[in-house]
Formats: structure tokens, C-alpha cells, sequence
């Protein structure tokens, strides 16, 4: 940083103040007598960039105003190490009222108040008041040997950033420790939570287990419950049918017709087949009737099969009948039976009406055949008479003869007409003889024809008797379903099928006799009321049975259900637990994951500290040789090569290397004096130091007395070699009372000790 | 530099590998210094101690660069 202008009012001696073109390179003086203000220029300048001076502290800063005066301002004018310009302005007044800004030339100022303008400038120019008092800035006080713990020194050093970055490690590891103790001892509550929940891992899938077996046997019994009012229904069910069923056949007599017959018969089989092989209730209920039912069942149903088998008999001969009678297909005929099987060409047979209409046709050409035969041999019979005629007539008969005049007059007509019927007379007695013996062959034909004509008719006759008679068995035969079973039996007893008839005769004398017979049909409907009554005993005796077991099983499912609830409210209970130790064993996971960062956090900033610990002591050391290094490129020009090599400890603490006694001296080893060039060689080198470290640019120094204890020759010397130690330090500011008579400066300020305003300027050299 | 900063570095710190994170090209003044004593301290530690951790050193490492970087160093 290099400064450029300062203007102030009312800062410190000053009413006003205004040290304008500065030149950027070259040695300043601040020249005056005691209280002259020379001093106060360097406050003036510490106070512009940082607020506070070197003598007076925050807590006095009121007393930077001039006597007298309520306020104060300063203007600083500066160009930062990368050239650019700045102007850093500041005020405060009696009541504590402290503004700053910083802007560049010309411009509204880039931030505004006094921890802005701080932060901004330790941006801008690179060290902050600590450094700059420690090293650009030589305040006017006893140089004394750099404070190895200050903070300047460590921010020269680059030392104080790890000291702070350490700090922070061992905050967030003390931190960490804390939130470990914390962390552990929640820990150990948590185990012994979990502890004292002692949960028994095998007992939640046990209870379940015996949760689901009484589940099962509950809804095992409701199965049965439902299944035993099934029963007892179908019980109650059964003993309505039974009772039905047989009161349907109680109420059978003989003059019943076969449809009810065998509707009854089958209600009483159907009722033995279910007693039998239906469902569980009523077989178990059958135990003892069902036999009884079944045979008497089984044998009405025989009797009946036998009905209906030969019903089935009539009924293809039935069939037989209809197409015999043209009435069916004859390509489709009724069931047959093995006995009808025989008269299976009967269906072959053609039907009554085609074969009286085959009689009709053939009567009818047999009739005009003999008619026909009959009317030819009567004309050639008469043909032949008159042939004979004719010749006994053209024949000579004796004179006189009764028919000699006739046969006179016909001949002599025939002459007239002169026909030649002469040589006719011979052979007209045989064709006379011929056609009469034709004339008998004919009428001995049709004789014949009639009497087969006759023949003919008789056989119509007897077919139509037949077709009559079929019709009759026909229709009879198709009024079965409506007859009583006597009447039905009568009915098949008259076909004329044989096997039919002597099959229903050996049905009334046999099998069905006791159906027919209305005492032996008594009889057996008072068998059949005893087996009811048996029935219907067993049948209520099992509902009884059912609802007792119905009752029992009740009881058990009340029992199942006692232990369900139970056994969910054990279960919830333990689901409960389970579901605690779960979410406990997931805070201890979380916990131990937690206690495990720790240990790596505490860890990882323990050797983060152990490293800036060696790292600061390692820069140390360094920065300690570092300002050794370039205290030995000024020692000798500020002591006239009476020490070279300066010692310098982890302490800062310094010793000097005496050419003459050719040893280390202490600083209390060596006069005054030489002890402040010693001093001012270390200043100058931390200051180089800073420069290099953090600025890396030109640099002005404030040296505020910094001969006060040099002889003249020594400050000749001195003011000789200060532009010379570092050529980043290309603005020094020296103040002094006087100067040797041969210095040389860039720029004078003269300092008046009785005038208050801005002091003079001299630009050439003094 | 935040905790929250630092628990980020806690975080990633265990998948770094054991390739040193050094400065930052940017690194300048204490971050550069510290980065070089590390450096050397790296080589001692391995040569001198068994039971070093390179994937806690370079988090260690990790850790005060980025709170140099937050310092602004």
C-alpha cells in the first residue's frame, strides 16, 4: 500500500491537514520540533485505515478529535499493491458517532461503515491494525524485540489462521466428546430398556401359533354346527318327506292308475335310495329303516318293472300296429323287446291300407281282364256261328228245303255282285270249328279270372277284419297311461300277441296279485306304515341327537372364543413389545452408528490438530529463520558490519552475531543503540517478511523516531541504507526533530509546533 | 467455516482413497505452508508408523484446508 493523500480536520494537533502528491517512491520527512505533530501524522494515517491509533485505545478514540472541536474527519488516499487507487474516509464526533467508507476516486464509496471498511481493507492492502503496528508502522516507543505470541507476529508468521483452525478442531472435538458422553449414556438407558423388556424372541410366533390352532378348531366346530343344523334340518326334512312319500302309497288302490302307481312306487324308491346312499343324516338315520324301505321299495319297483316292461312290449308292438296300420314310420320302430325280436319282419311287412289298395288295383285288373275275356269269346263265338251259318245256308241244301229260296237268293246276289264265294264253301266249316273252339278257351278264362276274383275279395275281406282289429288294439293300446292297472292288464291280456297276453295273465295270477288284490294290497300298506313309523322314530331320535351336539359344540366354540380373545390381546400386547424393542433396537443402531461418527470426528480432529500443531511449530521455525535470513541482509548495513547474523528462537528471543567477539550476544549484551539498529534490522525484516508472505507489492513504512538513539553517523548511515534493505519498501515515512545536514529526501514536512493547520511540503530534497 | 461444513468433510472423508488431497492450486499463504508440512508429514508418518491411516490423514488434511479455505487462507 502506498499512501497518496491524506486531508484531515480536526484530527488530533490538527485543525486541518492536507499532504498531497506523495510520491510513491522515495524517503519522507516528517521534520519538527517536540508537539510539533510529527507523530500525529502517523496516527493520523493509523487512525484513517483503522479507526484507532497506536496511543490511544478504543476506548479513548474520542480523544483523536482536536481539542475543543466536536468532530473530526480524515480522508486517505492509498493505491494498493495492484495499483489501483482507493480513498478510505472516516469521522467521529463527541458522542461516539464513528462512520467510515471506502470509494474509489470519484465514485460513491464501494461499502460503508466501520466493519465493512475493516474487512474490505485487510482485502485490499493485506494486513488488518495488529500487523500493520507490528511491523510498516513504527510507532514512536521503544523498539523493542518482536512479542512472539502476539497477533501480528502470527499473522506475519501465517501462524494465527492454524491457530485458530486448531481452536475450532478442538472446540468440535470437545464438542464431540460432549455429545459422545451424552450419546453413550443414552446408549446404556437404551440397553437397559431393552433390557428390562426382555423380550423372548420365540414367544410372539408361539402365541400366534396357538392363536391360529384355536382359530382353526373354532371355525372347525362352526363347520360342524353349521353342518349338524344341516343334519338336523334335513332330519326334520326327512321325517316330512318320509311321512309324504309313503302317504302317497298309503293312499294307492287297486283301482289306481299305473301313472300313479308308478309315481308313488317311485317316491317311495327314490326316498329308499336317499335313506341309502344319501346324504350322511339321513343314511345314519336309516340305520334302521332304510333296509326295510329299500326292499319294500326294491320289490314294488320290480313288480312295476315288470309292468312296464311289457308296457314297453305293447307299446313297440304298438308301433307295430301303427305301421302296419300306414300310421308310423316303419323305418322307426319302438323299443323291442327280446320276444317281439321274432316278429321283427312284421315291420317289413307293407301296411294294411297299401296292401288293400295293392288288392283293390289287382281286383280291379283281374275284374276287367275276365270281363274282357268273357265279351271276346262270346263274339268269337258268335262269329263262328255265323260263319257256320253262312255255310249251311250257301251250301247246297235239297230242293225245297225251307231255307233253299234264302239261300237261292243270296247266292244269286253274291253272283251279281260277282264275288267269288264258291271256293269260301270250302273251308268255312273250319274256321266256323276254329273260332268256336277259340270262343271256349276265352270263356273258359275268364271263368277262371272270376274265380280269382273271388279269392281276391275274400282276402280283402280279411284284411280289412285285420285292420279293424289293429285299429282297435291300437287305440286301446294308446289309452294305457289313462286305465287303471286291472284295467290295463285286462287290456294286454286281449292283444293278440301272444307273448303279451299270456305275459299280463302270468302278471294278474303272479307278481302282481298283491297290487290288484285290495286285501293283499292292505296287507302291504300296513308293512309299509310299520316301517314309517320305525323311520320317523329313528329320524326324530337323531334331530334330538343333533341339537344336543349342536348344544356341546356351542359350548366349545364359546371356549374357542374366550381363548381368541385371549390369545389377541397376548398377542397385541407382545406385537407391543416386539414393536418397541424394534424401534429401541433402531435408536441403538442409530446410536452406536452416532457414537461411531463421533469417534472418527474426535479422531480425524485430533490429528487435524496434531498436524497444525506440527505445521505451526514447523512455520515457526521457518518464519523464525525466514526473518533471521533477511535481518542478515540489513544487520550489517544499520550496525556498519559490526553484526551480521542474528539467533532467533522459537520465543523470538534474539541474539546477535559480534564480528568482534565472534559469539552470540544477547540484546542486554549490547548497547542501547546498537540494540535499536538490531531492533529496527528485525522490524525491517518482519516487514519484509508480511510483504512477502501476504502482500507481494510495494509497501510504504512509518518510522516514527526511529533514530532517537543513534548518533549522527549512525543515522547518516541508516538513512542511507533504508531505501536500500528491500525494494518493496519504496515509500518510507521517518520522522525525527532533525536530520543530518547531508540527508537526502523525496519529500519534507515541516512540522510547526505553533501553528495547528497543514504543515509545509517541501519537494526537493532538504 | 460451519459445522455443517466440517460434518460434510466428515462425511466424505472415509471415501477419499488414499490419494493425498493436497493444496489447492489456489492455495496461498498458511493453506499452502500447512499443505507442504503435511506433504513431509506424510512420508514420516508412513515410513515411521505402523499403524498409519491414509484415509484419515488426508481427511484430517481435508478438514483444515477447508476451514483455511472458510478463513479465507
Amino acid at each position: 500500500m502506498i499512501i497518496e493523500r491524506v486531508q484531515a480536520e480536526n484530527v488530533l494537533k490538527y485543525s486541518r491537514l492536507d499532504l498531497e502528491q506523495i510520491p510513491p517512491r522515495g524517503l519522507v520527512a516528517v521534520i519538527g520540533d517536540n508537539e510539533s505533530g510529527k507523530s500525529s501524522i502517523g496516527e493520523s494515517v493509523c487512525f484513517a485505515l483503522f479507526g484507532r491509533t497506536f496511543s490511544l485505545g478504543p476506548d479513548e478514540l474520542d480523544k483523536v478529535i482536536r481539542w475543543g472541536e466536536s468532530r473530526c474527519a480524515i480522508k486517505l488516499d492509498f493505491r494498493t499493491p495492484d495499483g489501483s487507487c482507493y480513498q478510505v474516509a472516516r469521522f467521529l464526533d463527541e458522542l461516539g458517532s464513528h462512520g467510515a467508507s471506502i470509494s474509489r476516486p470519484g465514485e460513491q464509496p464501494l461499502v460503508r461503515g466501520v466493519e465493512a471498511v475493516a474487512e474490505r481493507l485487510k482485502d485490499l492492502i493485506g494486513f488488518g491494525y495488529p500487523e500493520f503496528v507490528e511491523s510498516f508502522y513504527l510507532a514512536q516507543r521503544e523498539i523493542s524485540t518482536p512479542k512472539p505470541h502476539s497477533d501480528a507476529v502470527k499473522a506475519m508468521a501465517g501462524i494465527d489462521v492454524l491457530e485458530r483452525v486448531a481452536a475450532d478442531c478442538r472446540r468440535e472435538r470437545e464438542h464431540a466428546r460432549d455429545e459422545r458422553k451424552g450419546t453413550a449414556r443414552a446408549l446404556a438407558d437404551l440397553d437397559a430398556q431393552l433390557e428390562s423388556l426382555g423380550l423372548d424372541p420365540e414367544r410372539l410366533p408361539a402365541l400366534e401359533q396357538e392363536q391360529t390352532a384355536a382359530q382353526t378348531a373354532m371355525a372347525a366346530d362352526r363347520e360342524r354346527i353349521l353342518a349338524l343344523r344341516t343334519r338336523a334340518e334335513q332330519a326334520g326334512e326327512a321325517i316330512a318327506r318320509v311321512k309324504d312319500d309313503v302317504a302317497a302309497w298309503l293312499t294307492l288302490g287297486p283301482e289306481s292308475t299305473l301313472p300313479r302307481q308308478r309315481s308313488a312306487s317311485a317316491r317311495l324308491a327314490a326316498l329308499a335310495h336317499d335313506l341309502a346312499g344319501g346324504p350322511a343324516v339321513e343314511k345314519s338315520a336309516a340305520a334302521v329303516g332304510s333296509p326295510a324301505v329299500q326292499a319294500f321299495a326294491e320289490g314294488l319297483g320290480k313288480r312295476l318293472g315288470l309292468v312296464d316292461d311289457l308296457l314297453r312290449q305293447a307299446s313297440a308292438y304298438r308301433e307295430r300296429l301303427a305301421t302296419r296300420l300306414g300310421r308310423g314310420d316303419p323305418r322307426q320302430p319302438g323299443p323291442h323287446t327280446a320276444s317281439e325280436t321274432a316278429g321283427q319282419s312284421a315291420a317289413n311287412e307293407p301296411s294294411l291300407p297299401d296292401e288293400l289298395a295293392a288288392l283293390e288295383a289287382r281286383m280291379a285288373a283281374t275284374g276287367r281282364g275276365a270281363e274282357w275275356i268273357r265279351l271276346t269269346g262270346l263274339g268269337i263265338a258268335l262269329l263262328g256261328l255265323l260263319i257256320a251259318l253262312a255255310w249251311f245256308v250257301m251250301s247246297p241244301s235239297p230242293a225245297g228245303a225251307p231255307i233253299a229260296a234264302v239261300a237261292d237268293r243270296i247266292t244269286g246276289w253274291l253272283d251279281a255282285q260277282g264275288l267269288p264265294w264258291r271256293p269260301a264253301l270250302n273251308w268255312l266249316p273250319g274256321a266256323a270249328g276254329a273260332l268256336g273252339l277259340l270262343a271256349l278257351g276265352l270263356l273258359i278264362r275268364g271263368s277262371v279270372l272270376g274265380e280269382r276274383l273271388g279269392r281276391l275279395g275274400q282276402t280283402r275281406w280279411q284284411l280289412e277284419q285285420e285292420s279293424e282289429m289293429a285299429t282297435g288294439e291300437y287305440e286301446r293300446l294308446g289309452q294305457l297311461e289313462d286305465l287303471q292297472l286291472t284295467e290295463t292288464l285286462l287290456v294286454l291280456g286281449d292283444i293278440r300277441d301272444p307273448s303279451i297276453a299270456e305275459r299280463a295273465q302270468t302278471l294278474v295270477t303272479g307278481p302282481l296279485g298283491d297290487l290288484l288284490d285290495p286285501e293283499r294290497l292292505r296287507e302291504l300298506q300296513q308293512e309299509l306304515k310299520g316301517i314309517l313309523r320305525g323311520l320317523v322314530e329313528d329320524l326324530t331320535r337323531l334331530k334330538a341327537q343333533t341339537g344336543q351336539s349342536i348344544d356341546t359344540l356351542h359350548e366349545a366354540v364359546a371356549g374357542h372364543a374366550a381363548r381368541i380373545a385371549t390369545g389377541e390381546a397376548r398377542i397385541a400386547e407382545e406385537q407391543r413389545r416386539v414393536r418397541q424393542y424394534q424401534e429401541l433396537r433402531a435408536i441403538r443402531e442409530g446410536l452406536q452408528t452416532r457414537l461411531a461418527g463421533l469417534d472418527h470426528r474426535m479422531d480425524v480432529r485430533q490429528l487435524a490438530g496434531d498436524l497444525l500443531a506440527g505445521a505451526i511449530h514447523y512455520i515457526s521455525q521457518r518464519f523464525n529463520t525466514e526473518v533471521r535470513n533477511l535481518s542478515a541482509d540489513s544487520l550489517p548495513q544499520f550496525t556498519n558490519g559490526r553484526y551480521q547474523h542474528l539467533q532467533i528462537d522459537q520465543d523470538l528471543k534474539v541474539r546477535a552475531f559480534s564480528n568482534e567477539k565472534r559469539d552470540f550476544m544477547d540484546l542486554d549484551e549490547i548497547s542501547s543503540g546498537t540494540q535499536r539498529q538490531i531492533m529496527l534490522a528485525v522490524r525491517m525484516a518482519l516487514s519484509q517478511k508480511l510483504v512477502n508472505s501476504v502482500i507481494q507489492g510495494p509497501q510504504m513504512l512509518f518510522l516514527d523516531e526511529p533514530f532517537a538513539f543513534f548518533d549522527e553517523t549512525r543515522t547518516a548511515s541508516a538513512l542511507a541504507v533504508l531505501p536500500q534493505v528491500s525494494r518493496d519498501f519504496t515509500q518510507i515515512w521517518v520522522t525525527s526533530q532533525t536530520f543530518p545536514p547531508d540527508s537526502r529526501f523525496d519529500l519534507v514536512i515541516q512540522c510547526n509546533a505553533r501553528e495547528s493547520h497543514s504543515p509545509r511540503i517541501h519537494r526537493t530534497a532538504a | 467455516m460451519t459445522d455443517d461444513a466440517s460434518a460434510k468433510i466428515d462425511r466424505q472423508g472415509g471415501s477419499r482413497g488414499h490419494r493425498a488431497p493436497g493444496p489447492a492450486p489456489e492455495a496461498v499463504g498458511p493453506a499452502r505452508d500447512f499443505a507442504s508440512f503435511c506433504e513431509l508429514e506424510r512420508e514420516r508418518r508412513r515410513n515411521a508408523d505402523d499403524d498409519f491411516d491414509p484415509e484419515r490423514f488426508d481427511e484430517a488434511l481435508a478438514l483444515v484446508l477447508a476451514k483455511l479455505g472458510g478463513t479465507g487462507a
